[in-house]
């Protein structure tokens, strides 16, 4: 392709053409997707974001199993040897962030070498969800919410969608309170036949333990054709709707302690953790055996940081069958006794909108720190903490604008807080 | 330009042999990844968007037109595609555990499928981060823009379209296409002299990547 022959680029689209291609470079040159098209293509089935479907994924997710559980699984220690996961160690002591505080390294969860991968432990798996009811049709689609689950870390819901031919699923489903307040959906999968689940970010602490009137509701269902023509566009049919079904849960409550650590300052970046809640085992819906909420207050950070951009940390969880895991600038972990860190599988800036719409993803990136340079962040951890146990929250790196500085850097920690014994 | 056997490639897909679909993938995965990439900001989506794109284009090859340019109906087809993919908050991967030997939802350990690696162990670490920190603004500053400038401005200055190219893939008249793509450079030369004015640095730097295939 070429350029129109009068246009003189100026120096600043220049810029741009080399700043485009160095970043394009985050996709390495090697790259091969070809074995998921053959796959895919032989399968007759046009993928979508449904839980096992990514098979050559699964496959290296596989390999790595097995480098796992040859030991690869390595967490650094200052001054003394590896040690895999599960190794009981000296166990922390009690303390605020102070120069006495235990020195916990975490590795970053995007190290290139692979020896880092999270794990999780779990509990027992208990179900404590409860059938609601609810069914409605719009433009002859039909969806019936089946079951809810709803603690301190996540309400779940699982629906079945008729016809369920094509896959279909709800396009950027939303939960909404009593108040009007929106939970953003972080993991949703629809399978063959209709049925589907749908993970919601948790309710507000004072919301749990009382019957709560919510709302499912979603603006489009998506579906994907089993058979599909070119021309493109749509490859898949988007149906208007909205579909919103009103159901009653009473979330479990759980135990919520306000904490009491001071707070710890590192380059101008200031963190304290607020509050701890724990859920119970009951959320079984999905495969959690219980799980925790930290509420973490950052100061210091410049006016006019985007929002979104506080929440710059790596994530994983295992949940409804799917591991999910993301890079992020730097790691917030929950570390056991033994050395083991929990990653959060949820990190969210309070206050920020829940994008579904391009208008709202829009006002979302408009979102900026106000001018008192601090903002609340709740970390979701879906991980059980064994009762009693004392774990240690740590920060190692963050992703951040400070106060002065004109641009976003890593300001370097760590910040650590010795939180107390679980219930 | 267009490689001189896409034609033998296209006919061969045409006949039903997905051989052809691999040739056609060999030349043109990577440039469309980044193409996808630069649209979407996320590495995972961006995988997703183009498989979907070549299996579209696999189903459709039986009425792409003979000689004509492959390039500009596949990065339409990735456009399109990229449109319809459901934005995500944060870059995940995600992988069915219970497709893992012996693996269930709760059963660990798990290990999280590798991301690329960001760090060359090559390159000076402080040239890599200041890489990454400049990747992540760019991207950043691109998802500022609406969706249709976003277009625009990737097509023109990543993949090199002149207005008719860009006004074919995007679907709309040449006169659209330079509204958005004017519009779109005019907000980002905003967005970055107000929030990332250091990336707005002049001196030449080389680009270590070949351009993407042209026709």
């Amino acid at each position: 392709m070429r350029m129109p022959e009068q246009h003189v680029p100026d120096q600043f689209e220049d810029r741009l053409r080399t700043l485009l291609a160095r970043a394009a470079e985050a996709i390495p040159p090697d790259t091969d997707v070809f074995e998921h098209v053959r796959q895919a293509h032989a399968r007759g089935t046009h993928r979508s974001r449904v839980a096992g479907s990514r098979p050559v994924l699964a496959t290296i997710a596989a390999v790595l199993v097995v480098a796992l559980l040859a030991g690869a699984l390595t967490f650094a220690r200052p001054g003394g040897p590896l040690r895999p996961p599960g190794v009981t160690g000296t166990p922390t002591t009690a303390a605020t962030a102070t120069a006495a505080s235990p020195i916990v390294i975490v590795p970053p969860i995007c190290d290139a070498s692979g020896s880092n991968e999270p794990v999780f432990p779990v509990g027992p798996r208990v179900d404590h969800s409860v059938a609601i009811s609810g069914q409605v049709s719009v433009h002859g689609i039909t969806l019936t919410l089946d079951r809810a689950y709803a603690d301190a870390t996540q309400t779940v819901i699982t629906y079945h969608i008729q016809p369920g031919a094509n896959l279909p699923q709800p396009e950027y489903p939303l939960l909404l309170d009593a108040q009007g307040s929106r939970y953003a959906n972080f993991y949703s999968s629809s399978g063959q036949g209709g049925g589907g689940i749908a993970i919601f970010a948790p309710l507000p602490p004072e919301q749990l333990g009382t019957p709560q009137m919510l709302t499912f509701f979603t603006q489009r269902m998506r579906s994907v054709p089993q058979q599909y023509q070119v021309p493109t566009p749509p490859a898949v049919t988007l149906v208007d709707g909205p579909w919103q079904i009103p159901f009653t849960i009473t979330p479990v409550a759980g135990t919520s302690v306000a904490l009491s650590n001071a707070p710890a300052t590192h380059n101008g970046l200031t963190i304290q953790p607020l509050r701890l809640d724990v859920a119970p085992p009951g959320g079984d819906l999905d495969g959690a055996s219980g799980g925790e909420r930290v509420l973490l207050r950052l100061s210091g950070l410049a006016p006019g940081m985007h929002l979104s951009d506080a929440a710059n940390v790596g994530q994983a969880f295992i949940l409804a069958g799917t591991a999910s895991s993301s890079c992020g600038g730097g790691t917030l972990a929950l570390v056991l006794p033994d050395g083991q860190p929990i990653l959060p599988g949820l990190v969210q800036p309070v206050g920020l909108i829940v994008a579904t719409t391009d208008a709202e993803v829009q006002a979302q990136r408009a979102q900026t720190v106000g001018p008192s340079g601090t903002v609340d962040l709740e970390a979701v951890f879906y991980a059980p903490i064994p009762a009693g146990t004392s774990v240690t929250l740590y920060f190692d790196d963050v992703r951040a604008q400070v106060a002065g500085v004109h641009k976003s850097t890593s300001v370097q920690g760590p910040w650590q807080f010795q939180l107390p014994p679980t219930p | 330009m267009q490689f001189d056997d896409d034609g033998e490639a296209i006919r061969r897909c045409q006949r039903g042999d997905i051989g052809g679909l691999e040739t056609l993938m060999a030349r043109y995965q990577v440039p469309a990844l980044r193409l996808a990439y630069l649209l979407l900001g996320d590495r995972t989506t961006a995988e997703d968007v183009v498989q979907d794109s070549f299996l579209l284009a696999y189903q459709g090859m039986a009425r792409f037109r003979a000689g004509g340019a492959f390039s500009p109906w596949f990065y339409r087809i990735v456009t399109n595609t990229a449109r319809q993919q459901r934005r995500r908050a944060t870059t995940r991967r995600e992988i069915s555990v219970e497709r893992l030997p012996g693996g269930d939802a709760g059963s660990p350990p798990f290990a999280r499928a590798a991301e690329p690696s960001d760090r060359d162990p090559q390159v000076d670490p402080a040239l890599q981060a200041e890489r990454l920190e400049e990747r992540e603004e760019v991207l950043r500053a691109l998802a500022e823009l609406t969706r249709k400038q976003r277009e625009a401005v990737v097509l023109r200055y990543y993949v090199g379209c002149s207005d008719r190219e860009l006004a074919a893939i995007l679907g709309c008249r040449e006169g659209t296409a330079r509204q958005r793509l004017h519009g779109g450079l005019a907000a980002l030369r905003q967005i970055i002299a107000r929030r990332y004015a250091w990336l707005d640095v002049t001196a030449p730097t080389p680009t270590a990547s070949p351009p993407p295939p042209t026709h």
